[in-house]
């Protein structure tokens, strides 16, 4: 008997500006399942609906019509900091994924997987799992432990989000466009890091791109958007 | 006044005004949120605790009902905001606005004097003890207040609810319900306003309608001179310390660093309570208007932001002189 799948996408329908002259059928009736430890490249032009896609699983856009299952359980209905209890998210700005006037130790404490209401004080130093994740990174980030996230690069706060991402241990990591503002020995640093955390864990992993090429040799599977729909899986 | 009269009266009001403006803190520079309850909520804390020990019940239970309705001031701001959607500034100011009646309901009249009546803070009268020892009490319950934040916010969720002034989303993505904790945050900030308004009364001796009348702004200036002169110390030590290696390992390693993050921040708004008061008492010294206070005031907190914006700071005056 096969594994159900991590996510599970019915008949999903988003409509933006509904009812107005502005109105985005963004995406049209999507059925789509992704099992364990796959890591797929969603691929397709602008206003393809990619992004859309991923916001319909974490819960940031608001379905018109179908439903979402996240690890066996109907989450349609959930606001999205519950059904982040399932997914950690890397976005395309590196600053709507870290904290900048947090320390970079303060952003991978938030990141730990202890209950958030807990008034013991907290641990003094970087996580073994935490500092492991930062050396794969490729980037001094660990020596910036102290410094608040705000002096970072940007590479380096998008690698930072990257870590904080997959410290999470979460089942599902959902990557958007991730490395489209980052240069080219970054990007190979980003790609060698993905490579490495995906190979050890079994995360299932959706990666949103506009440079297929560059994430190709990781993914398991392609599935290409057009105006809302699949047009290859 | 005398320069003794002039200390002793920025340290019993700097030391427990300081706990409102650990208030502000909160609100203001973690979570993110300007929020004008407070104006209100101090003078809440006051009358509660006023109509509470005129009908004979404990200080320490007047404390805690202070706290309760600070908290529930919170509470109304944040339900305005997060449930209708109501702007933070004005979720504040009508809190603020309704306040001045509801305060003007619990207390009765305008104002309830305390004289005879036994307050926390009756032992320093009635045993002769002299102002010294009420001024290392006033230090005392600051300090405590400020170990106490310190703490909280070196715990996981204090760190998440600065974390949610930085960045919301961010802690919403870390599966956290951002709301709960804007709710904790604004609740614990006029709760903090409350208990340092009845402490006010306390040493005042009575409870007025109008005792928190421009306690935003006194909150902001005392924050803004503390944070001047904060920053400036830490520069100082910047420019005369040099990191050793070992110390500079120890914090890649993130040793140390959680607890202080706060520190500063609480012991500047405590170092600014006691200097705005000083300013106020030696300005009223010199001759100024106790009408003209608003005025000097606002001045000092053009002063003190113009300072830290264009103003050199230690590290560059140094740097040229060595």
């Amino acid at each position: 008997m096969s594994e159900a799948p991590v996510i599970e996408l019915c008949d999903v329908t988003v409509v933006f500006n509904e009812g107005t002259p502005n109105e985005v059928v963004a995406l049209n009736s999507i059925s789509l399942s992704f099992a364990k430890g796959e890591t797929v490249m969603i691929t397709g032009g602008n206003g393809s609906g990619k992004t859309t896609l991923l916001r319909a699983i974490a819960g940031t856009a608001p379905l018109k019509r179908g439903s979402v299952h996240l690890c066996g359980r109907d989450v349609t209905k959930w606001a999205p900091h519950r059904r982040a209890r399932f997914m950690s998210y890397v976005y395309q700005d590196a600053t709507l994924g870290t904290c900048p006037n947090l320390t970079v130790y303060e952003n991978l404490r938030l990141a730990t997987r202890q209950p958030w209401w807990s008034l013991a004080p907290q641990a003094l130093s970087i996580s073994a799992s935490q500092l492991d994740l930062l050396e794969k990174t490729g980037l001094p980030l660990a020596a910036k432990a102290a410094a608040p996230v705000s002096v970072l690069s940007g590479g380096q706060r998008q690698a930072l989000s990257l870590v904080l991402a997959y410290s999470q241990k979460q089942p599902i990591v959902l990557l958007d466009e991730f490395t489209s503002a980052l240069d080219e020995s970054v990007e190979a640093n980003m790609m060698r890091f993905l490579r490495t955390t995906t190979e050890e864990n079994s995360h299932t992993t959706l990666a949103v791109t506009h440079s297929p090429e560059a994430i190709s040799e990781i993914a398991s599977r392609r599935v290409h958007l057009n105006m809302g729909r699949v047009r290859n899986d | 006044m005398t320069i003794p009269g002039i200390l002793d009266t920025a340290c019993q009001q700097g030391f427990l005004y300081a706990i409102a403006v650990f208030g502000i803190v909160i609100t203001l520079r973690m979570l993110n949120w300007p929020d004008l309850t407070v104006e209100g909520s101090f003078t809440l804390g006051a009358a509660v605790l006023a109509i509470t020990l005129k009908n004979g019940y404990s200080p320490w239970l007047a404390m805690l009902l202070s706290a309760m309705a600070g908290f529930a001031a919170g509470t109304a701001t944040f339900a305005l905001n997060r449930k209708l959607g109501i702007s933070k500034i004005l979720s504040g100011i009508l809190v603020m606005l309704i306040l001045y009646s509801v305060n003007l309901r619990i207390m009765g009249r305008a104002n309830i004097s305390l004289l005879r009546i036994p307050t926390l803070f009756s032992a320093f009268d009635s045993s002769g003890i002299g102002d010294p020892v009420r001024l290392a009490v006033f230090l005392a319950i600051a300090v405590a207040f400020l170990l106490g934040l310190c703490y909280l916010m070196a715990t996981r969720i204090g760190l998440f609810l600065r974390a949610t002034g930085d960045n919301e989303f961010m802690v919403q993505s870390h599966g956290v319900n951002t709301s709960l904790l804007f709710l904790i945050g604004l609740g614990m900030s006029n709760a903090l306003v409350a208990v340092s308004g009845a402490l006010v009364a306390q040493n005042q001796g009575f409870a007025d309608i109008g005792m928190g009348t421009g306690m935003i702004i006194t909150g902001i200036a005392a924050l803004i001179i503390g944070e001047t002169l904060f920053s400036g110390l830490v520069s100082l030590k910047k420019a005369f310390v040099r990191r050793s290696p070992d110390k500079e390992f120890a914090r890649t390693k993130g040793i140390h660093l959680l607890p202080w993050q706060s520190f500063g921040e609480l012991s500047a708004a405590l170092l600014g309570a006691f200097l705005y008061f000083l300013i106020i008492a030696i300005c009223l010294r010199v001759g100024l208007a106790p009408t003209d206070l608003r005025l000097a005031t606002g001045i000092l907190v053009i002063l003190g932001i113009a300072f830290r914006l264009k103003g050199p700071t230690v590290e560059t005056y140094m740097r040229g002189k060595l």
